[in-house]
């Protein structure tokens, strides 16, 4: 093994050929590279020099710098949305000294069963602008779920449309205690109209058997409802399974899910009311 | 691999391996007021400030950190020359074994740095990164209550 090598690229155009090299993968905060040994690795390479710790709310998207690191985003919706569901997840999530290094874009190539920011930005229908090998936006759901994208390439930024934190939103950590990794997360956004019918309804549980569900059989009982009209224990889950984990076995999970999810939508139904 | 630290103030030219973290190549020179407990980023004893910022220094590789503003906890207080949040630790009867001590006063700087006069709720969100395995945080709590009072009067 020769030693690694570390990059730091300034301008873009640098960045797309280092990033396709092969055995050469990006450095975001490190806290997930560490949990295997980087020295399997040629090169690092780092873009701290790029300007992409950034939050941008002007126009239609949110668009989050990829280097931004999960208490900027927390700094940033303290101020300019609290009842954004990043808010809530990301103000859960990790502890303060970790929140001060884990990265947006680090996170979400990572994408770990316990990420705290995996289901809400899946809710969001977020997208994430990738160079190197491709460049452009894509869906994160292809992302995550495409060797091809990830292979020889850097996420630069992310983005959503802002008009869909908008509405309500739960979310819901499976821990031990405040500090533990989730088993799984629930999220869960609903938009209601003003004459309290449910318009759009977006639910998933991240740390499943499938990595990820969106619970769609729920989501269809719900939509097009009157609020009032929603008997929550009457609802219908989707199937979803899950492995045992050190924190819980798979039948308790998939009970804490059963009775968690049904929570949520009580809670919001409840701060509609 | 070689790089300038800039740690407490001063530039220091360091050779170190590149795949090392921050806490080690600390400690390896001469830094061991950072302290090495759990390595994976639980317990809080390695806590130093990445520009401004308290950060795991266990969780840091140490190439990302070069060029960057590091600060141990003797890069705010000293021996002779406590800072006032050191006495307040002191004071309070919030050190026991004192392995925590240098992560929780880090992290109590960086705390009273954005917010002078900090409520429970704040402090326990502030510290929730920095373990303790023997005070039970109660005198942990009032010490961070009583640094915050020193800190506005020192002012
Ligand atoms: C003790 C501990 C507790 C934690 N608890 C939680 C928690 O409760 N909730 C939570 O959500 N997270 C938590 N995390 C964080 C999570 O486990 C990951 O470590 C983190 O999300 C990785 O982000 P990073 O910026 O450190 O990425 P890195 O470690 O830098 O990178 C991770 C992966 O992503 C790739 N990568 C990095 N940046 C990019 C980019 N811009 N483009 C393409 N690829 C990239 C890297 O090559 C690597 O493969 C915890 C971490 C620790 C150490
Ligand atoms: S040694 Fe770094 S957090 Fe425990
Ligand atoms: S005083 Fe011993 S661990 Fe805190």
């Amino acid at each position: 093994m020769g030693e690694l090598v570390w990059y730091f690229p300034d301008s873009i155009e640098e960045l797309k050929e280092i990033v396709q090299e092969e055995g050469v993968v990006v450095h975001g905060g490190g806290t997930g590279l560490l949990r295997g040994d980087i020295r399997r690795y040629k090169g690092l390479v780092d873009l701290g020099k790029l300007g992409f710790s950034y939050i941008k709310n002007d126009g239609e998207f949110v668009e989050i710098g990829a280097t931004s690191t999960y208490n900027d985003l927390v700094s940033f919706f303290k101020e300019k949305n609290t009842k954004s569901i990043l808010y809530k997840s990301l103000l859960e999530s990790a502890t303060t000294p970790l929140r001060n290094r884990i990265t947006i874009g680090g996170s979400v190539a990572y994408f770990p069963p316990w990420s705290d920011i995996a289901g809400p930005l899946l809710a969001l229908s977020s997208e994430v602008y990738l160079t190197g090998s491709r460049e452009g936006w894509f869906k994160l759901t292809d992302y995550v779920q495409s060797k091809e994208l990830k292979k020889g390439t850097a996420i630069l930024k992310i983005r959503y449309e802002k008009e869909k934190d908008s509405g309500y939103s739960h979310h819901f950590r499976a821990v031990r205690n405040r500090v533990d990794h989730p088993a799984f997360t629930i999220t869960l956004l609903m938009e209601v109209s003003d004459n309290r019918e449910i318009q759009a309804a977006t639910f998933y549980v991240v740390g499943s058997k499938d990595r990820f569900k969106k619970l769609t059989v729920l989501e269809s009982q719900v939509i097009g409802k009157r609020v009032d009209d929603i008997h929550v224990e009457s609802l219908s889950l989707d199937n979803v399974e899950f492995y045992g984990k050190v924190q819980f076995s798979p039948e308790y999970q998939r009970t804490l899910f059963e009775v968690e999810v049904k929570r949520g939508i009580y809670k919001i139904l409840e701060m509609v009311k | 691999m070689k790089g300038i630290f800039k740690i407490n103030g001063k530039e220091l030219e360091i050779s170190f391996e590149a795949h090392k973290v921050l806490l080690d190549v600390l400690r390896e020179n001469g830094f061991t007021e950072v302290k090495e407990g759990c390595r994976e980023g639980e317990c809080g004893a390695c806590v130093v400030l990445l520009d401004g910022k308290p950060v795991n220094s266990c969780q840091v590789l140490a190439a990302s950190a070069m060029g960057h503003e590091i600060t141990t906890v003797k890069g705010i207080g000293t021996l002779h020359n406590p800072h006032p949040i050191e006495e307040a630790f002191v004071e309070a009867g919030a050190v026991q074994c004192g392995f925590c001590t240098p992560g929780m006063v880090i992290a109590t700087y960086a705390l009273l740095k954005e917010n002078k006069d900090p409520s429970d709720e704040d402090i326990k969100r502030a510290l929730d990164g920095n373990l303790c395995r023997c005070t039970g945080y109660v005198k942990i709590k009032k010490a961070v209550k009583l640094a915050a009072k020193k800190v506005s009067e020192n002012e």
